[in-house]
C-alpha cells in the first residue's frame, strides 16, 4: 500500500492559514491501513484543530468526511456539498488523492495533511517498512524478491557494496543490507550461483525518471491519453 | 571490432601503474583527497611527497560525499607534476552519461588509470539531503570503461536490447585507454560473498583491484586464500590497502565510524601504549606492509595516509621499496 | 478534588468498582464506564478535551490484574499519544492514567494524588492534571 505520515502540526496549520470552515476529507483505503490518514485519524485531526483554535480564541469549523478511495473519480462526488461550503478542504488521503480530487475540483483549495512517502506493506502490526521503488522493469525474480532498488540506499543490482557491516546498511544500523539478505535468501533456495550472473545497467525510461507515467487499457478507455480528467 | 592486443610488453595501456604491475614489480599507490576547494596549490604541494616514491596515485572521488575538487581536475594538476594519477568514480554523484563524457575528458587529458566504485552514501557528507544518482553500480561502471577501451562502444550498446551502432560515427573508432580498477572489501559483510563479488568485478574486466585498509592480517590472509581458490590473483593485480595512522584516537574512529572496517583490539592497545605514538604508526604500517608482501597473489601496496602524506616516504623506505622502477623510453601502446 | 471540568473512564472491572465504593474520589468528575482501560480510544480522550474537560482521567486495572491481558498497556499508550496531540495542538497534557483494583481505594486515592496536584498547592490553576 501507499504508506504515509503526517504532516508535523506546525506545518498544517501553517498551511490552513486563516481558513475558518475546514473540511478534513479521509481515505478507507492505504492511509486507514497505515493507521494515518483513515477515518480515525482525522478524527484526531479535526479534534485537535478545534482544540487548537478553542485555545486561541478563534472560531472555526471543522467538518469530517471519509470516502472509499480518493484515487478512484467515482467516489469523489460525495465531495461536492462539502466543498462548496469550505474554505479549504483537508486531505488526510496520500498524495494521489490529493491530485486528483484538486484536478476534478479546480476552483477548490486542496491541501495535504500528510507526507505521502513510499510503497510499503505491514510487516508487521504498527510497522510499515519500503518494498517496492515503482521502477518499472521488476526484477525481484532474480533477488528472490527482494527489491534492490529501494532497499539498497545505492540502488545497486550486482551488490552489496562494500559498507555491509554486521548485515546491516552503513547509512541506517536498523537496517539490513538488502544484498545480504538478497544472498541469504537465494543461498536458503539453493540459487546461489545466480548471483554470480552480471545484471547489466538498467533502463530508467520505466521509472519516474522519465516522466509522468500512465497506464491505459483500451478495452475500457478509448479518449485521448493526455487530455485532463 | 576486436579488443586492441597488448603489445610486446603485454601492455594495453601503457601507465605506469600497468608497466609495473606487468613487469611483476611490486606497485605501490599512494593517495590524496582533493582539498575543498578550487586551489591548485595544494595538490602541488602534496604531490611532493610522493614523487618518486610511489607509481602512481589515487585521487579520491567526492570522498565520503564532502565536496572536493574534483579528481579528473586533480589528476590533471598532478600530470602537470611529473605525478601518475588514478582517478576515482563514484557512482553517487553522475548518471551514465556524465561517466562516460568525463572518462572520455579524463583520457584526453592523459589520464590513464581509474578506480570504479559505488561511493560512500550522500549521508555521510556536508550534503546529506543532495539526490544520490546512483544510476548504475560499480560492476556495470567497470564493464563500461572496458567497453569504451576494448570496443570503443558506450554504455547505450550493452545491456538494453541490442542496437546497431552507426560506423560513420566519428568516436567510434578511437578506444579510451584507460587501466580499470575496482574497489575489494574483505572485512564487509557476508564475508564468502566478498570472494564472489569480487570474481565479478573481475569478470567484468578489472585490470586490478584495491582493497580496504587492512588491520586485520589472519582476515585478510583468509581472504586472499579464497580468492586464489578462484584463481582470481592471476585474472587481476590485487594491491593490499593500508592506512597508517599518528594515535590510537583514529583507529578507535574508524572502528566506531567507518563502514566495512576490522580492527583488532590489540592494535588499538599496541598504539595507546606507546611512547612515540607516530614512530608506532610508521611501524605497524611497514609491518602490514611486509606481512601482506608474503601472501601470493597479492601484486602491491597502496597507502593512504589521511592528512599525512609526510609521511609516505618514511613508510615506502623503510618497507624496502625504493627505489621505485622507472621506464627508460614511454610505452607505444597505439 | 476533581470538578464538572474533568472526565473520568472507568473500567468496570476496577474504576467503577472503586468510584462506586467511594465517590468522593472522582468528585464531581464526568464518568464513562468502559468495559476494559484498553477499549479507551485516544480520540475518546481528544474529544473530551474538546468538549470542555481540563482534567482527563483513565481508571484501569494493575497490569497483571487485566481481564482482557493487555488492556491497561494499551490505555497506557494511548493516554500517552492523547497528551502528545494535545500538546501539539497548543493545549497541555491533560490526560493521566491511575491503575487501581476493587477491593482497594487507596490505591486509587494515592494514584489521583501523584496525578492531580491538590487545590491550593500552587494557587487556582492547580486543579489542572500535570503528568510530567
Amino acid at each position: 500500500m501507499i504508506v504515509a505520515a503526517r504532516k508535523p502540526f506546525e506545518e498544517i496549520l501553517d498551511i490552513l492559514g486563516d481558513a475558518e470552515r475546514i473540511l478534513v476529507s479521509a481515505c478507507n483505503t492505504c492511509v486507514t491501513v497505515c493507521l494515518v490518514g483513515g477515518r480515525r485519524e482525522a478524527a484526531l485531526l479535526a479534534s485537535q484543530l478545534r482544540i487548537h483554535a478553542q485555545e486561541a480564541g478563534r472560531e472555526i469549523e471543522v467538518r469530517e468526511s471519509a470516502l472509499e478511495r480518493h484515487c478512484d473519480r467515482e467516489f469523489l462526488d460525495a465531495l461536492t456539498e462539502d466543498l462548496e461550503w469550505a474554505d479549504v478542504m483537508l486531505s488526510t488521503a496520500c498524495g494521489v488523492g490529493v491530485n486528483l480530487v484538486a484536478d476534478v475540483n479546480p476552483t477548490r483549495r486542496i491541501v495535504p495533511a500528510l507526507n505521502t512517502t513510499f510503497f510499503g506493506a505491514t510487516d508487521l502490526p504498527g510497522r510499515w517498512r519500503e518494498m517496492c521503488g515503482g521502477c518499472g522493469d521488476c526484477v525481484l525474480h532474480k533477488t528472490g524478491g527482494i527489491c534492490p532498488v529501494v532497499r539498497c540506499a545505492k540502488s545497486i543490482l550486482n551488490g552489496p557494496c562494500g559498507g555491509c557491516q554486521d548485515g546491516k546498511c552503513e547509512v541506517d544500523k536498523d537496517t539490513t543490507c538488502a544484498w545480504q539478505d538478497i544472498i541469504e535468501r537465494l543461498d536458503g533456495q539453493g540459487r546461489s550461483p545466480e548471483l554470480e550472473v552480471f545484471e547489466p545497467i538498467k533502463d530508467w525510461r520505466a521509472s519516474h525518471a522519465g516522466g509522468r507515467r500512465r497506464r491505459i487499457v483500451e478495452e475500457v478507455f478509448a479518449g485521448d491519453a493526455e487530455v485532463s480528467a | 571490432m576486436a579488443a586492441p592486443a597488448p603489445n610486446a610488453d603485454g601492455l594495453v595501456v601503457g601507465s605506469s601503474l600497468e608497466r609495473v604491475l606487468r613487469a611483476g614489480r611490486f606497485a605501490v599507490c599512494g593517495e590524496m583527497g582533493p582539498p575543498q576547494s578550487c586551489n591548485p596549490e595544494a595538490i602541488r604541494r602534496s604531490a611532493q611527497h610522493f614523487l618518486g616514491k610511489v607509481d602512481a596515485v589515487n585521487l579520491t572521488d567526492n570522498q565520503t560525499a564532502i565536496v572536493r575538487m574534483s579528481s579528473i581536475a586533480a589528476a590533471k594538476l598532478c600530470i602537470d607534476c611529473g605525478l601518475e594519477p588514478i582517478i576515482q568514480m563514484t557512482c553517487r554523484d553522475r548518471n551514465r552519461i556524465a561517466m562516460q563524457s568525463d572518462l572520455m575528458g579524463a583520457a584526453a587529458l592523459g589520464i590513464r588509470n581509474v578506480l570504479c566504485i559505488s561511493g560512500d552514501h550522500q549521508c555521510f557528507g556536508n550534503h546529506p539531503e543532495a539526490r544520490g544518482v546512483y544510476d548504475i553500480d560499480s560492476v556495470q561502471l567497470v564493464a563500461t570503461v572496458r567497453g569504451m577501451r576494448d570496443r570503443s562502444e558506450l554504455m547505450n550498446g550493452e545491456g538494453t536490447p541490442p542496437r546497431p551502432r552507426d560506423p560513420s560515427k566519428p568516436w567510434a573508432n578511437v578506444p579510451t585507454p584507460l587501466f580499470v580498477g575496482a574497489a575489494a572489501n574483505p572485512f564487509g559483510d557476508p564475508f564468502e560473498f566478498r570472494v564472489v563479488r569480487l570474481a565479478k568485478k573481475i569478470a567484468a574486466g578489472a585490470d586490478f583491484i584495491q582493497t580496504q585498509a587492512i588491520y586485520d592480517l589472519p582476515r585478510f590472509e583468509r581472504f586472499m586464500e579464497l580468492t586464489r581458490d578462484r584463481g582470481l590473483h592471476e585474472k587481476a593485480f590485487i594491491i593490499a590497502g593500508v592506512l597508517p595512522v599518528k594515535s590510537h584516537k583514529a583507529l578507535t574512529y574508524m572502528k566506531d565510524n567507518v563502514a566495512g572496517m576490522s580492527i583488532p583490539d590489540e592494535l588499538v592497545e599496541r598504539m595507546k601504549g606507546a611512547e612515540n605514538a607516530e614512530e608506532e604508526g610508521i611501524r605497524v604500517c611497514v609491518e602490514i606492509i611486509d606481512a601482506v608482501r608474503r601472501i601470493e597473489g597479492v601484486r602491491g601496496v597502496h597507502i593512504m595516509p589521511p592528512l599525512w602524506e609526510r609521511v609516505v616516504p618514511e613508510i615506502v623506505s623503510r618497507a624496502g621499496l625504493l627505489p621505485r622502477p622507472t621506464f627508460a623510453e614511454p610505452a607505444e601502446v597505439r | 478534588m476533581l470538578g464538572k471540568d474533568a472526565a473520568a473512564f472507568l473500567c468496570r472491572n476496577s474504576g467503577a468498582l472503586v468510584d462506586a465504593e467511594d465517590p468522593g474520589l472522582l468528585g464531581e468528575a464526568v464518568r464513562v464506564v468502559v468495559p476494559c482501560g484498553g477499549r479507551v480510544d485516544v480520540l475518546h480522550l481528544l474529544k473530551a478535551v474538546e468538549n470542555g474537560a481540563r482534567t482527563v482521567v483513565v481508571v484501569a486495572c494493575h497490569i497483571d490484574n487485566c481481564l482482557s491481558l493487555s488492556g491497561t498497556d494499551e490505555a497506557e499508550l494511548r493516554v500517552a499519544r492523547a497528551n502528545a496531540l494535545l500538546v501539539e495542538s497548543g493545549s497541555a497534557a491533560r490526560c493521566a492514567i491511575c491503575r487501581a483494583a476493587a477491593n482497594a481505594p487507596a490505591d486509587l486515592r494515592k494514584a489521583l494524588s501523584e496525578v492531580i496536584h491538590p487545590v491550593g498547592a500552587r494557587g487556582p490553576e492547580a486543579e489542572e492534571v500535570t503528568t510530567a
